[in-house]
């Protein structure tokens, strides 16, 4: 393997990094153990914490008291928001931070939606399919929605709204 | 450092940094017996597709595009395609053979639908092809004449604040010299598209990155699906990163800081120099199936706690900061980056360490992956068959 580096010469004096000034999260570069005085590098300057628990290499370390809601920056850009109350010096990650994107309707991620799922599939096939065979989709939908009733044994609603759907789910449950 | 490397000009006037005979099977029937020419011709390189006739709208489009793409290769000298039937066949193979490269087809309908005889045939055609390939030799060319393709892989949290920095310096030399880059990975540009829309070379470029970070957020959302497991995957969330928004902002480090001209399709050749990206799907071989597909010489393949999938057709270069990743995968890694991480060298000494590698593996220099004959090339698919 090409080594990148000569001779290594002191090894710098900071323990973690952040890319960005405004940055609330900073990266371990090394194993963090609990109650240690961490120097954070913030390009220019540097800042020392203590760290509440362990961190391991590579992982996250809060810069600052978090609200639930808070938004967690990372290379100055939003990563995702706290979903819990996080302290100075705490490790951060997916226990106490939740991403904004890709979010569920109505919260929480819903059982696989085939129904959903299959109406957007032929949407998107129809984009790139010439118009005289839409038809042929409608149809070929059709013998997937008869399909699928009888490979998953359960009852797809043909033309069920959202709303429909999510009331049927909550009488079975 | 040296801006130029040792390469094979092609007929066409692009430039291989490899000289591969390909056995191309272009239909799923054949892809067996393609393999087993591969293995009467050890030299010879196999990609063989599952599908065929059942493929319809822009699947059909897709397998054609890519494995046309894949035979116009400039690494590869000449090529030998097999399939089912002739009209397929013969499209692909001579779409292949435009621009004055070696191309010949072996059709099952031909030869009395007998695997033995197509692998008879085919044997000798490959062989013979392998043996006038080796004729070519490498002269001087410039560094601009490369055209990259830029993945990342298992990363971790190093892979953002070190590899896929790194491979971005290298982009941005690349295209200052008149070179091509190109990145995809839809999903891994989400919570970080804005950043990559101010990059847009024009308005229209701005809401194609836009609208295909949101079909592939909306398809996620449609399928039930949380990200989180998924992309990241349990091994970037082990590693340290949490969500997509920070996974994609380490993530498209990876291709510098250069306008974007444009955003095309899985295995959509590149109109012209400059930084592309590549509307895909973000798993690797799927991913670096449509960048190679498109033409990059050879790929940039930045990892955090290792990956060992490359190209069979581009010379996969893998760079790593991880220092405990790097210390465990001396035989995957080509470019051991960990001493950037380490803060023991700064980025833009690594920079031109990795640019070294690059110009002695477009040379001729052997990757780990080809030594250890890792390489595979694949075709995504899209939607259902008939």
């Amino acid at each position: 393997m090409e080594r990148s580096g000569p001779s290594a010469p002191d090894r710098a004096s900071w323990q973690a990094t952040a890319l960005s000034p405004n940055d609330n999260v900073a990266i371990a570069l090394e194993p963090v153990v609990a109650g240690q005085h961490v120097v954070v590098s913030l390009g220019e300057r540097a800042l020392t914490i203590t760290s509440l628990e362990p961190v391991a290499l590579g992982h996250k370390i809060a810069l600052a008291d978090l609200r639930p809601g808070d938004a967690l920056i990372k290379y100055g850009e939003c990563i995702g928001e706290a979903t819990a109350s996080i302290a100075r010096g705490a490790w951060v990650h997916i226990h106490n931070l939740t991403s904004r994107r890709a979010r569920q309707e109505g919260g929480a991620t819903s059982a696989f939606d085939a129904h959903a799922y299959m109406e957007a599939a032929a949407s998107t096939l129809a984009l790139s399919i010439p118009a005289a065979s839409q038809a042929t989709v409608a149809a070929n939908l059709g013998r997937l929605h008869a399909l699928a009733q009888e490979v998953l044994s359960f009852e797809i609603p043909q033309h069920a709204s959202g709303s429909d759907r999510d009331a049927q789910d909550g009488e079975r449950q | 450092m040296s801006a130029h490397f040792d390469g094979f000009r092609r007929a066409d006037g692009s430039v291989g940094v490899r000289n591969h005979v390909l056995v191309l099977s272009v239909n799923g029937l054949t892809s067996p017996t393609a393999r087993r020419i591969g293995r009467a011709v050890p030299g010879a390189r196999v990609v063989a597709t599952p599908f065929g006739s059942g493929l319809f709208g822009e699947d059909a489009a897709l397998q054609r595009r890519a494995l046309t793409g894949f035979g116009r290769h400039p690494n590869v000298a000449a090529a030998l395609v097999i399939g089912g039937t002739a009209p397929y066949v013969r499209e692909i193979a001579d779409a292949i053979a435009v621009g004055g490269k070696p191309v010949e087809a072996l059709v099952l309908d031909d030869c009395e639908h007998d695997a033995i005889t197509v692998t008879e045939r085919g044997t000798r055609i490959a062989a013979r092809m392998l043996r006038d390939a080796s004729r070519a030799r490498r002269t001087r060319v410039d560094l601009g004449e490369l055209c990259v393709g830029v993945e990342c892989g298992r990363s971790d949290p190093s892979s953002g604040l070190v590899a896929n920095p790194l491979a971005g310096s290298i982009v941005d030399a690349l295209l200052a010299a008149g070179g091509r880059a190109v990145f995809g990975e839809t999903i891994e540009w989400l919570g970080a598209e804005h950043l990559l829309e101010r990059r847009a070379v024009d308005p229209g470029v701005a809401r194609a990155i836009r609208n295909a970070v949101q079909r592939r957020e909306r398809a996620s959302v449609v399928a039930g699906m949380d990200l989180l497991g998924n992309n990241p995957g349990p091994t970037n969330i082990a590693a340290g990163l949490s969500t997509i928004e920070e996974k994609s902002l380490g993530a498209i480090a990876k291709g510098g800081h250069a306008p974007i001209r444009g955003v095309v399709a899985v295995a959509e050749p590149l109109p012209g120099p400059g930084l592309y990206l590549m509307d895909a799907p973000a798993y690797a071989p799927e991913s670096v199936g449509g960048l190679v597909a498109s033409g990059a010489q050879l790929v940039l393949f930045t990892t955090g706690v290792g990956n060992s999938f490359v190209s069979g057709i581009a010379p996969t270069i893998k760079i790593c900061a991880n220092p405990v990743a790097a210390g465990r995968l001396r035989e995957q890694l080509d470019f051991d980056a960990s001493a950037v991480f380490e803060r023991t060298i700064p980025l833009r000494e690594a920079t031109a360490q990795l640019q070294d590698v690059l110009l002695d593996v477009a040379s001729g220099t052997l990757t780990w992956g080809e030594v250890l004959d890792e390489g595979d090339d694949v075709v995504s698919r899209l939607g259902p068959a008939l």
